[in-house]
């Protein structure tokens, strides 16, 4: 089953990071193929402009090998670890260039860099899980009450503060931050029960 | 652990934290939230849960190719950073530089080459030309787990080098498809090929042995032009075949010889 990859993919990143504190490039590289692609993703999204994500992603991956003591895996995976990184950066940028509009300009040049011949390699194990796990993601999103999903979605993926999706929303900060917090946590629960049994063979059925 | 006056308000501080998780904290609770994480291990461990909550949330984001040439552009600021006003330049330079190579000699031997495909193996362009392959949700989540898993086969496949899987290339040497033989015949897994009209064309999956006439294997159609993966049913399989080879052919049944060769390979190359 693909979640295999998934659990395979958690005790591997920590290994590769132990590595990465070593100097070893090989490891570093590994860890680039399997997440620069969600990163980038996140990054686009937050961001809508590629080049800039780009800038975002490298920032994050530079930060990731010379300062690779700061990944505490008791806190937990590399993964949460490493987009928690790629969003605070991006949300960073966001809030410094200030030019949604500008960067929505700009999507026609996007697009033929996107268009662009792919030069890495993910582990395909890794690109399929993901997007399986998008579906899922996606799905329970879904489940959320309307206005739990749409303050998480303007936060995490709009870059908005609390008080700016208050705004937005014409609601009182109050609700925004308890709703964020409520579909977080159901989020949280919707994810646990859907989340399938590690097979831990790493067999394909 | 909390100072004066935090205990009663705690339930406040724990919603702040998602919050900052969520990097959508407005400048007041910022600063208020900040001064109380760097004591409360509670707090903290409602931000880490939290994002680890949010990491999943990052795969719902449309899915988007990095640009090309990313990785090399980070070894490129890698090995200017590292050694950036290191007076002993050349050797730390050329030091790093087989950091980078070690990079990617190891893994380009396999399936990744750190150069835009220049001197690509077959497999090495396949396994790019996965990347930008997306489940067709629209065909329902039992078809796209099926091809999900297909996909992830043919992958452990290609990566495994006892698994007998030979490379075609073009008249012109680009990487086209790999033939993976399984134990149902063959998965073919395409890439940047030409999509076929499914009603009046149709391509053949040929083996080809010395002495012999080519052996059509089985049919198969693209319906991706990006990346394909196929499944091609034959009970001809694990034949001491030389070499394989895929023709065009209009009509939707296999020839008794190929007319249009547009791909080809040699086992064991
Ligand atoms: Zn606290």
């Amino acid at each position: 089953m693909p979640e295999a990859s998934a659990g395979d993919s958690v005790r591997g990143d920590d290994v590769l990071m132990s590595r990465v504190g070593d100097r070893d490039g090989d490891a570093f590289g590994q860890l680039y193929d399997r997440y620069s692609r969600p990163c980038f993703a996140l990054a686009r999204r937050i961001l809508t402009d590629s080049g800039l994500a780009e800038d975002v992603v490298q920032e994050v991956f530079l930060a990731v090998w010379r300062r690779p003591e700061r990944f505490d895996p008791t806190r937990g995976s590399f993964a949460s670890w490493l987009l928690a990184a790629t969003h605070h950066k991006a949300v960073d940028a966001v809030r410094r260039e200030e030019t949604r509009r500008r960067r929505r300009s700009s999507t026609a040049v996007d697009d033929e860099r996107l268009l662009a011949t792919p030069t890495n390699s993910p582990p395909v194990e890794d690109q399929v899980w993901a997007t399986l796990r998008g579906e899922r993601v996606r799905a329970a999103l879904e489940r959320l009450p309307r206005a739990q999903r749409d303050a998480l979605a303007l936060a995490y993926f709009g870059g908005y503060t609390q008080r700016e999706v208050a705004e937005m929303t014409e609601t009182p900060l109050g609700t925004v931050k308890t709703r964020m917090f409520a579909g977080l946590r159901r989020l949280r629960d919707l994810l646990e029960v859907a989340a399938s049994p590690t097979d831990e063979t790493g067999a394909i059925g | 652990m909390a100072r004066h006056g935090e205990v009663s308000d705690h339930a406040a501080f724990e919603t702040l934290a998602v919050g900052w998780a969520l990097d959508a904290l407005s400048d007041g609770d910022d600063t208020r939230f900040r001064n109380h994480l760097s004591h409360c291990p509670h707090c903290q461990s409602i931000v880490d849960e939290s994002h680890a909550t949010l990491a999943e949330m990052a795969y719902a984001a449309p899915d988007a190719e990095p640009p090309a040439g990313g990785r090399q552009r980070l070894l490129a600021a890698l090995a200017v950073g590292d050694h950036s006003g290191d007076h002993s330049g050349e050797a730390a330079e050329s030091e790093d530089t087989g950091t980078v190579h070690s990079l990617s000699e190891r893994r380009a031997r396999r399936r990744v080459t750190w150069q835009p495909l220049v001197a690509a193996a077959a497999a090495v362009a396949i396994i790019a030309g996965l990347v930008g392959w997306n489940i067709t949700v629209q065909n329902g989540r039992r078809a796209a787990q099926a091809q999900a898993t297909r996909a992830v086969f043919a992958a452990k496949l290609l990566a495994n080098p006892d698994v007998p899987h030979v490379a075609l290339t073009d008249s012109k040497g680009t990487a086209v498809a790999t033939v993976v033989q399984t134990s149902v015949g063959y998965d073919i897994v395409a890439a940047s090929m030409p999509t076929n009209d499914t009603a009046n064309s149709v391509y053949v999956l040929w083996a080809l042995s010395d002495g012999r006439a080519p052996r059509a294997l089985g049919t198969f159609d693209v319906v991706h032009s990006g990346l394909d993966v196929r499944v091609v049913r034959s009970t001809t399989t694990g034949a001491d075949f030389q070499r394989y080879a895929i023709s065009y052919e209009t009509g939707r049944r296999a020839p008794s010889r190929p007319h249009l060769v547009t791909a080809s390979g040699t086992v064991g190359t």
